[in-house]
């Protein structure tokens, strides 16, 4: 009788685990070492390949690690990174680099610059959906965003087992009880799709996360404005 | 006859001055055949004896030649008027025949223009049967790119030069690899082909293969669409992005690219300028975020 007790707990035990799993509840929400990587897709309609097919196929990872964070986009026809440093808990310092090409360039910004550089998002509305999708193994629901100022949408499906990024990472998720791993566009003449296809909580070289100093030129990016 | 005032005027402007000594020659061979015909002579200075003509100086029957008239064939009388009015109507009537003429001819010298160039191009610009994935676009890389060996040893066309790519590249100063390229060092871009991103530069290494290197890139690429830049980097490739990459390697029979091969590679040229325009000239531009890169492809 005890010993079926124990296989039945046993087996309880099991069984939430692996729900949990699949819902992306038991996933570590301490996100120390994090990385998420999301396929770009294109759809235009054109016929011809046109110069959304550079972009098409392209790689966004989000890689974490204390306290910096870099965001890469890699696609044929740019290789292009936003590095978030932080000190004492708040934004310190943002770099945008461009890493293809003969002109390699950073600018420097501070977090007052990052967000006058975000400021489209400052308005925008979230509708939150009951509709829900599982994405790289975790379950997703949908939520839509507007932007009222330009009139666009974009559709986004976040997990809220996964412990959202701060906010000025990717201010136009900011709103969202969750990490965004799937979310799309759509235009008159096509639409574009980031979907979330790997995601690891593993360390990794901290040198990724490290700011690119030989062969960058340096410019300022307060001579301008968005 | 209406042309004939023209001939003659035309003749005028083909006129040439006799070389010196010509009269003269002239004159001699004449009196030769005077000699042998007497009558001849006579007719000219009738008051002359046979006896006395070969004695008569050249100038006299120069002189009397001049005055000469054949009775016996006499000229038209000269009618002034008529010669007058058939030149003032040739003058006026255009010459339509011959503007039709000269039409005729400018049609069938372009017709004839536009036929060869036509030929010309199929000739230069057909890409033999077989050779329409050949030599590379680029002549400058081809040492920068190799086959790689695979497990079971089957391709093995790796160049030496490949070993000093990056050396070369540090000496000219271009940064070959990124803080990421340097953690791994992994150069096999897909199963076969191995390459380092020149500048991390997809677009100018995927044109910058030569004939072997392409078509194993292509090959590979047809099964599996991802390119390797390491461990941490990676791309796929579209089916119309391949094509259109692949479009660059067409060559005519004489081994050089074909007229749309170049088109192709202006075209990614052209894409480039733009891309860089948009984004690389001001900050203000994000391609990661989706409504500025959205704006960005689907307005170009």
């Amino acid at each position: 009788m005890k010993i079926n007790s124990i296989i039945l707990l046993l087996g309880s035990f099991l069984c939430i685990s692996n729900t949990q799993a699949q819902s992306g509840i038991a996933a570590p929400l301490m996100h120390n070492n994090f990385t998420v990587v999301y396929d770009i897709s294109i759809n235009s309609t054109k016929s011809n390949a046109g110069i959304a097919e550079t972009y098409n196929g392209g790689v966004k990872t989000i890689m974490m690690q204390k306290g910096k964070t870099r965001i890469r986009l890699v696609t044929l026809m740019r290789i292009q990174s936003i590095y978030f440093y932080k000190q004492d808990s708040s934004l310190a310092k943002v770099l945008i680099t461009k890493e293809s090409g003969k002109k390699k360039y950073k600018y420097r910004l501070s977090h007052a610059d990052w967000k006058q550089y975000n400021a489209r998002y400052d308005s925008i509305t979230y509708t939150l959906l009951d509709d829900s999708i599982y994405i790289a193994g975790y379950s997703c629901k949908k939520a839509i965003i507007t932007i009222p100022a330009e009139g666009k949408t974009i559709t986004a499906y976040y997990s809220t087992g996964l412990k959202p990024l701060d906010k000025y990472i990717e201010p136009m998720f900011a709103g969202l009880p969750g990490i965004v791993l799937k979310y799309e566009h759509e235009d008159p003449k096509g639409s574009i799709t980031f979907t979330a296809s790997k995601i690891s909580f593993e360390q990794f070289n901290e040198k990724l996360l490290e700011e690119p100093a030989k062969g960058y030129e340096q410019r300022d990016y307060s001579s301008f404005g968005r | 006859m209406a042309g004939t005032n023209k001939i003659f005027k035309d003749l005028q402007d083909h006129a040439v001055t006799p070389p010196p000594g010509l009269y003269a020659k002239l004159w001699k061979k004449i009196k030769q055949l005077a000699d042998g015909n007497r009558d001849l002579l006579q007719s000219v200075l009738p008051e002359t004896t046979p006896a006395e003509s070969t004695a008569i100086p050249d100038e006299k029957i120069w002189s009397s030649l001049r005055d000469y008239v054949d009775i016996k064939n006499t000229a038209p009388a000269f009618d002034f008027k008529k010669i007058t009015d058939t030149l003032t109507s040739s003058e006026e009537k255009p010459v339509v025949p011959q503007k039709t003429k000269v039409i005729y001819w400018t049609y069938r010298a372009a017709a004839a223009a536009a036929i060869t160039g036509i030929i010309f191009l199929i000739y230069t610009n057909t890409a033999k049967p077989g050779q329409d994935e050949t030599v590379l676009s680029n002549t400058k890389k081809n040492e920068l790119i190799g086959t790689t060996k695979t497990e079971k040893g089957t391709t093995a066309v790796s160049t030496k030069k490949d070993t000093n790519t990056v050396k070369n590249n540090h000496k000219t100063g271009a940064v070959q690899q990124s803080n990421n390229d340097q953690v791994t060092g992994n150069n096999s871009i897909t199963k076969h082909v191995r390459a380092n991103i020149l500048n991390n530069d997809f677009l100018y290494t995927l044109t910058s293969f030569n004939y072997s290197q392409a078509n194993y890139f292509f090959a590979d690429v047809k099964k599996d669409p991802k390119i390797s830049m390491n461990n941490y980097s990676y791309v796929n490739i579209s089916d119309k992005m391949a094509a259109l990459l692949k479009q660059q390697y067409a060559v005519n029979h004489r081994k050089k690219p074909t007229w749309k091969a170049r088109r192709a590679k202006e075209k990614l040229n052209k894409w480039k300028r733009k891309d860089e325009k948009n984004f690389d000239t001001k900050p203000v531009k994000n391609p990661l975020d989706i409504l500025d890169l959205s704006e960005f492809i689907f307005k170009n």
